[in-house]
């Protein structure tokens, strides 16, 4: 007997007794589905708690501030800087060339006089107002601590668009449920620069632009309510900078980056690239230690997840002994006849474990896709949920690899709970089977 | 039957797969935005009180130069008050002038003559260094435009400025800019006027794309 025979054969018994197969492939796929929809969601939090602890940036990110590093907080998360310190190109090609150093992207803040909008959402008139915006490369999201709220990130290259953060919405009254009213509103901006003119104290002259809000951000690059493509903050500090002051009336800082976002190579480099920043000469900050405890926690709820989805799995495949047992029983003289006409106990093995397989691995299959839109469907609600609060949503992580593992396992499961009746049948003798049917 | 069932399982696996691949990282922004495209505009005005908008309560959102920026404009535009408060002809090319080839300018508008008046400028010296302006502002290649205001401005000496405005317009046709008269306006300083001597400019100018 081929396996192509066994197979036609599962098939057959399958199709005769659908009713009994359909109820032990649902009892498969309803723990395949639960056991895919807690992975799922157990990975989706894991992420979104990472995300969060990382701001939106890569977990084995390093914030370099322009400051000293104060000895007595060189082991803090978060510590507070030393004395403010000039971090130029310099200093960023020497972090770069640091080992376990991946990647390097400056932060250049600029000093932006605001003269429009000129009225919060509740119609009060807003005096022009000095903020500050970050300038930041946008052509790598993913390296940058930036989480979107609301619309998009600015064009990388663009001289129109800007994000705003929530500290703009505050200051234009804007509640951050209805952060999306303010994509599209207009905005009126300059970079000041005190001229000599004939008074005594100069002139300021304004370098003006005008953007448009593309989207609402929370973003830890640095302290500001605009966050910019690199360029356009740039070529505004250039103005500033060109002043009889060299900006300093307008509030700019000495050094040309306010920070740099340094990505390690994995989490375990962080505090190893930390020190060695610090022993360039600038105070750092990344939540290494924090991000190590969460996910300790983490993986043990995964753990206790998974073995809840693994008992219903387990529940099920016993259901499939149950099903092939009784499918044996009834089926004495089949075997018989199949024994007696040159079946070997390893075909009628091979009949029951394929069909057993086949069963485990419909139910994984069908698990394995429902589960999928269960989380899906969570992931929905929690984004309906989150949307209304004014906070970025989630996006189910779906690992390939729980898909095809949940099926892989269901068939496994099922192949062994289907040992015993397999067995039970091949050592069944021909003339025993008959009779006794 | 069988051959149906190996399908439905496949195509199953399928979607599931593709549909978990299509989840991944989000994606990052557009290159280039909507309003970049076209090529760089950048606009600076040159002149006096009359420019700089010191006379208005709120220079930076009511002033003429401030409008049009605003309104006439493309979004990509760039603007640079360099007028200054008493600046007269003069006191512009050592304040002023200096700072305009370096903002590589697209279009400039000179608006001088009533600071001249209260001042007392000879008429020689204001058609001396209005020349040297103008010779200078039509160097960057920009689009130069001088705004003429002088049937109305009521002044100790009409005359006088009368002759400063037809100094400029002959100026400016030697150097091909454009004349923005703005003469049929009772006060083109004042409050009231800013958003015509916007309109008035806007209609000379032309649309720019």
């Amino acid at each position: 007997m081929t396996w192509r025979d066994a197979v036609a054969m599962a098939v057959t018994s399958v199709r005769r007794r659908l009713g009994r197969a359909a109820l032990t492939v649902s009892a498969v796929a309803l723990a395949a589905a639960l056991l895919t929809a807690l992975l799922t969601i157990s990975s989706t939090a894991e992420t979104r708690v990472l995300d969060q602890l990382a701001k939106g940036g890569p977990l084995a990110g390093i914030r370099v501030a322009a400051a000293e590093p104060d000895p007595g907080e060189i082991d803090q998360d978060d510590p507070k800087p030393g004395a403010p310190k000039v971090l130029d190109d310099a200093a960023r090609r020497r972090i770069a060339a640091l080992p376990e150093v991946r990647s390097v992207l400056p932060v250049v803040t600029a000093r932006l006089f605001i003269a429009n909008p000129s009225t919060a959402q509740d119609g009060s008139p807003v005096e022009p107002f000095l903020t500050t915006a970050v300038g930041v490369d946008l052509s790598q999201p993913s390296r940058l601590p930036i989480t979107v709220i609301s619309g998009r990130l600015p064009a990388v290259r663009s001289t129109t668009e800007v994000a705003v953060t929530q500290s703009w919405l505050e200051r234009f009254h804007i509640d951050r449920k209805e952060a999306a009213t303010v994509i599209g509103v207009e905005v009126e901006a300059a970079a000041g620069r005190l001229d000599a003119s004939r008074s005594q104290r100069g002139t300021i002259r304004g370098r003006w632009v005008r953007y448009r809000i593309v989207g609402v951000v929370a973003q830890e690059a640095a302290s500001g309510d605009l966050l910019l493509p690199l360029a356009q903050t740039e070529a505004a500090r250039a103005w500033s900078e060109g002043g009889i002051d060299g900006g300093a009336r307008t509030g700019l800082t000495r050094s040309p980056y306010s920070g740099l976002l340094v990505v390690a190579d994995g989490l375990d480099a962080v505090a190893r690239v930390r020190t060695r920043i610090t022993d360039v000469g600038y105070s750092t900050s990344a939540p290494e230690n924090l991000i190590a405890s969460v996910r300790r926690y983490l993986g043990v709820v995964e753990i206790v997840l998974s073995a809840i989805g693994g008992i219903a799995l387990l529940v099920a495949a016993l259901g499939i002994t149950n099903a092939l047992l009784a499918a044996v029983r009834e089926r004495r003289r089949e075997i018989g006849v199949l024994k007696a006409i040159g079946a070997r106990d390893r075909d009628v093995l091979r009949i029951f474990l394929v069909e057993a397989t086949v069963l485990g691995l419909i139910g994984g299959v069908i698990g394995a896709a429902v589960g999928y839109l269960l989380a899906r469907l969570v992931g929905i609600v929690v984004n309906g949920y989150l949307r209304s609060e004014g906070l970025p949503g989630v996006r189910p992580d779906v690992p390939v690899a729980v898909l095809v593992g949940v099926t892989a396992g269901a068939g496994l499961l099922a192949l062994l709970g289907g040992t015993l009746p397999a067995l039970r049948a091949a050592r069944l003798p021909a003339r025993e089977a008959i009779e006794g049917s | 039957m069988n051959h149906r069932w190996l399908t439905a399982i496949a195509v199953t696996v399928g979607l599931v797969a593709t549909s978990a691949c299509a989840g991944g990282g989000p994606p990052g922004p557009p290159v280039t935005g909507a309003e970049d495209r076209g090529s760089p505009v950048t606009f600076v005005a040159i002149g006096g009180p009359e420019t700089s908008g010191s006379v208005l309560r709120d220079p930076l959102r009511t002033s003429w130069p401030h409008l049009l920026y605003r309104n006439t404009l493309p979004q990509r535009s760039v603007f640079v008050n360099l007028a200054d408060d008493r600046a007269i002809v003069a006191e512009a090319l050592t304040d002023e002038l200096p700072r305009l080839a370096d903002l590589d300018p697209t279009i400039v508008t000179l608006w001088f003559g009533p600071q001249d008046l209260r001042e007392g400028t000879s008429l020689d010296d204001f058609t001396a260094d209005f020349e040297t302006l103008l010779t200078q502002a039509a160097a960057t290649r920009a689009r130069v435009l001088v705004l003429t205001s002088s049937t109305t401005v009521h002044g100790p000496d009409p005359g006088l400025e009368r002759a400063y405005d037809a100094a400029m317009v002959a100026a400016a046709h030697r150097h091909h800019a454009d004349v923005v008269a703005l003469g049929s306006l009772a006060d083109p300083a004042g409050e009231g006027a800013q958003q015509q001597v916007a309109d008035a400019v806007e209609r000379v100018l032309g649309p720019v794309r």
